[in-house]
């Protein structure tokens, strides 16, 4: 998985590409991490992303709870397969998907 | 016929009284006749020289020259006696008249005085003076000393006795006394003394005849006396003797033979003391010594008794321990058919048959991993309990091996080695060894020293694979091994088994062979693992037949079933994230292989990742098998690990309506996974965890 960064004050948007399975969930875990001090509005653009597994969704509700404490998050385009996994487990009700 | 002891020695002394009775009666009887005889021969002769003595030998002699004389007259010629025979009454009465003149001389009543009163006072017979005269043959009476009618007038005449004849013609006139019974006289001893004058001339002959008839009857009644009185002194001693005999040797034999007979009863009813140690005998002979022998004898066998009595509970118990080790030996064997019930790509039956209590054959077969199926087949050398101990140790040593997923190769020199170490009873066992990746029937054997395996391919024959033997385990240290590759297709069969089976053998010393086992195998090819064993089974029972079974007879068969195009595809890999892509790689090829659409392809992706790094993440396993099966419209997934048991199927669903704050971590994956699959199914079985998720579109 690839994870472009595209940064413009306290706005972070990260382009995932790829697959957000086991195996590259710590990748994205650790840049978040690394990068969400004083964002406020952070933006995931999943186009290029060609499934997520239930290790990426953690990564997700992670990032969601520490938005919702500095500011706001967004999903961006979501692919069919991913916005099925997103509807199955319920996180299309708390994501704000555009 | 059956006497007793006293029957025998009764008869015994009877004969003996018989045969003494009859030798000391015999001596007796000679020697009392013999001194009665001689005693009346002595008694004769002495009364007739008596006789010859006292009478006056002048007036006999006057006397007999008279007669001799008047007999003369009668007679034809010198040497001719008178014609008696032609006498008639009248020629008798003037013979004897003509001798009348001799009786009534003087000298004739004088001497006839003497000799009567002699024959008289001796008690003798008959008493007689007569003229021998040689010349006509005939003796002629001259006085006859008998006062009674019977008497014989002077001039009887009677032949010489031959005897006598034969002494007067050497000149001998006094005739040694002589026994004769006539049936006219009965029994007499006769003697003859000469009568001689002055000058030595003999003028006749003093006869006298005692008669013995009294003595000879006194004689038999000796004989009956003698005969009675043995009798009694036979009956008296017989009646001692088997009085003593039965006091003594009789009654003590009949006591032992009492108590040995009851010398098994005395112990089964557990009396304290047996009726032989009771005995008292005291005869101080050899029945003694007998009794004390016996004695002896019930103690030793008493000892003995108990001795058998430890020794018998020693081996019945033994017998019951080794019943145990083959209770033991037998359930560590996999015994429980089918024993993978729910693995349809195969079917595998195996039977052992100790020779003894425990055996040194073994088979064994496990799965390694989801796809692979390990298979062994083995011989301890030697039998019993010792070849049973290093079978358990051999067998588990192969196991471990087999079950770290190591090659056939180097399982068997791993194990080898295990087993050289310490190996001081010098025991060895024979191993094939042969891993079946189940999903393709490739399998990857190795032969250590066994039995070549027999094969049959689908619609062929059974043939034994002449395959490369290496040296048998725990013979050397650091042997080698080669490992060859086979592979089975649906409806083969391949069949392996120990020397038992080829080494068979009938009661005329034939072996069973493989030839037979082939044919054998042959005849029941068709019919499933089981039966094709158990008809194996039963043609070398026929073959061998009453013959005792000398070694463990186990078989194994194991058959590759047809399952056409629905063969799953499997795949093994390690269970780290770093496998993660393989893994996904794999389903997508198959499910793309089989043009599944591509949004179950990626739905699948997502499912196989959350099942793997579930199983990566806390299962604890360390192999995975995946398997993918893709039919129309429809795909299976399988996945297979030796790690704890989970069923992931029992978890119950997290709650999704939950804001992000409330939500648990985890719990996720296996809901998404259901959701996106259409059903599973779990078990657990041989260690292993297989989940199966199924797929349909």
């Amino acid at each position: 998985m690839e994870i472009i960064k595209e940064s413009s004050g306290t706005d972070l948007t990260l382009k995932l590409q790829g697959r957000l399975d086991t195996a590259t969930a710590p990748e994205l875990e650790r840049e978040l991490k690394d990068s969400l001090g004083g964002v406020r509005a952070l933006t995931l653009d999943l186009e290029r992303l060609e499934y997520i597994s239930s290790a990426g969704l953690r990564v997700l509700l992670s990032a969601q709870k520490t938005m919702n404490k500095q500011g706001s998050m967004v999903v961006r385009n979501v692919c069919p397969m991913v916005k099925e996994v997103f509807d199955l487990t319920g996180f299309s009700d708390f994501l704000t998907i555009q | 016929m059956k006497l007793s002891l006293r029957t025998k020695v009764i008869a015994a002394v009877l004969l003996m009284a018989v045969v003494v009775a009859g030798v000391a009666g015999l001596i007796s009887y000679n020697v009392y006749s013999r001194s009665m005889e001689e005693h009346y021969e002595r008694l004769t002769m002495n009364t007739a020289r008596s006789a010859a003595s006292m009478v006056d030998a002048r007036a006999v002699a006057a006397l007999a020259e008279r007669t001799v004389e008047i007999y003369r007259s009668f007679c034809p010629d010198a040497h001719t006696p008178p014609d008696f025979d032609s006498f008639d009454e009248q020629d008798w009465a003037d013979y004897y008249a003509a001798f009348d003149e001799i009786a009534r001389s003087p000298a004739y009543q004088e001497t006839f005085d003497i000799l009567n009163t002699l024959k008289e006072d001796n008690g003798v017979l008959w008493m007689y003076v007569a003229y021998m005269d040689a010349q006509t043959g005939q003796g002629i009476y001259i006085i006859d000393a008998d006062s009674t009618a019977d008497a014989c007038p002077p001039g009887t005449c009677g032949d010489i006795e031959p005897g006598n004849q034969a002494l007067m013609e050497q000149g001998i006139y006094e005739f040694p006394p002589y026994i004769t019974n006539y049936e006219e006289f009965g029994w007499l001893a006769s003697a003859a003394a000469a009568i001689t004058d002055e000058d030595g001339t003999v003028v006749a002959n003093a006869f006298v005849d005692f008669s013995m008839n009294e003595v000879v009857a006194d004689r038999e009644d000796f004989l009956l006396r003698l005969t009675a009185v043995l009798a009694a002194v036979t009956l008296a001693l017989i009646l001692v003797l088997s009085l003593v005999f039965s006091r003594t040797v009789v009654r003590p034999i009949n006591q032992l033979s009492r108590a040995t007979g009851s010398f098994v009863s005395d112990k089964k009813e557990e009396r304290g003391s047996s009726a032989i140690s009771l005995l008292d005998i005291r005869t101080g002979d050899e029945v003694e010594t007998l009794a004390c022998s016996i004695r002896q004898m019930e103690q030793e066998i008493n000892t003995y008794i108990s001795n058998l009595t430890q020794v018998t509970a020693e081996r019945e118990r033994i017998g019951a321990e080794l019943d145990v080790a083959r209770n033991i030996q037998t359930s560590m064997l996999p015994c429980i058919f089918p024993p993978f019930p729910q693995r349809e790509e195969f079917s595998i039956f195996a039977a052992m048959d100790p020779a003894k209590e425990v055996g040194g054959d073994f088979y064994d077969f496990f799965l390694v991993d989801d796809d692979h199926l390990a298979l062994v087949m083995a011989d301890v050398s030697g039998k019993g309990v010792p070849a049973a101990m290093f079978m358990v140790i051999a067998k588990t040593l192969l196991k471990n091996a087999a079950q770290t997923g190591a090659s056939p190769k180097a399982v068997l020199e791993k194990v080898n080695d295990q087993l050289c170490e310490n190996n001081d009873a010098g025991m060895f066992v024979t191993v094939w060894l042969g891993i079946l990746e189940i999903s393709t029937g490739k399998l990857v054997c190795a032969n250590a020293g066994h039995e070549f395996p027999a094969i049959r391919r689908a619609d062929g024959q059974f043939q034994l694979f002449r395959d490369k033997h290496g040296f048998v385990l725990a013979g050397m240290e650091h042997s080698r091994y080669r490992e060859y590759e086979l592979t089975l297709c649906g409806g083969d069969t391949l069949f392996v088994y120990t020397d038992g089976v080829a080494e068979a053998t009938d009661s005329r010393n034939q072996l069973y062979g493989t030839e037979r086992m082939l044919d054998a195998l042959n005849r029941g090819s068709d019919a499933g693992c089981e039966e094709l064993i158990r008809s194996v089974r039963a043609d070398i029972d026929a073959f061998v037949g009453e013959a005792p079974q000398f070694d463990d007879i186990t078989m194994l068969a194991l058959e590759i079933k047809d399952l056409g195009a629905g063969r799953m595809k499997k795949m093994g890999v390690q269970p780290t994230l770093d496998s993660l892509k393989r893994v996904t790689a794999f389903f997508e090829e198959e499910l793309k292989g089989h043009r599944a659409p591509t949004r179950v392809v990626e739905q699948m992706d997502v499912v196989a990742d959350e099942i793997f790094s579930n199983i990566v993440a806390y299962s604890g396993a360390t192999a995975v098998t995946l398997g993918c099966e893709v039919g129309e419209g429809c795909a299976r997934l399988r996945f297979s690990d030796n790690g704890r048991p989970y069923d992931p199927t029992q978890k119950p669903d997290p709650d999704m309506t939950r804001s992000p704050e409330e939500r648990e971590e985890g719990g996720l994956g296996i809901y998404i996974v259901r959701r996106l699959t259409d059903a599973a199914t779990y078990y657990y079985s041989d260690g292993l965890n297989v989940l199966t998720l199924e797929k349909r579109w």
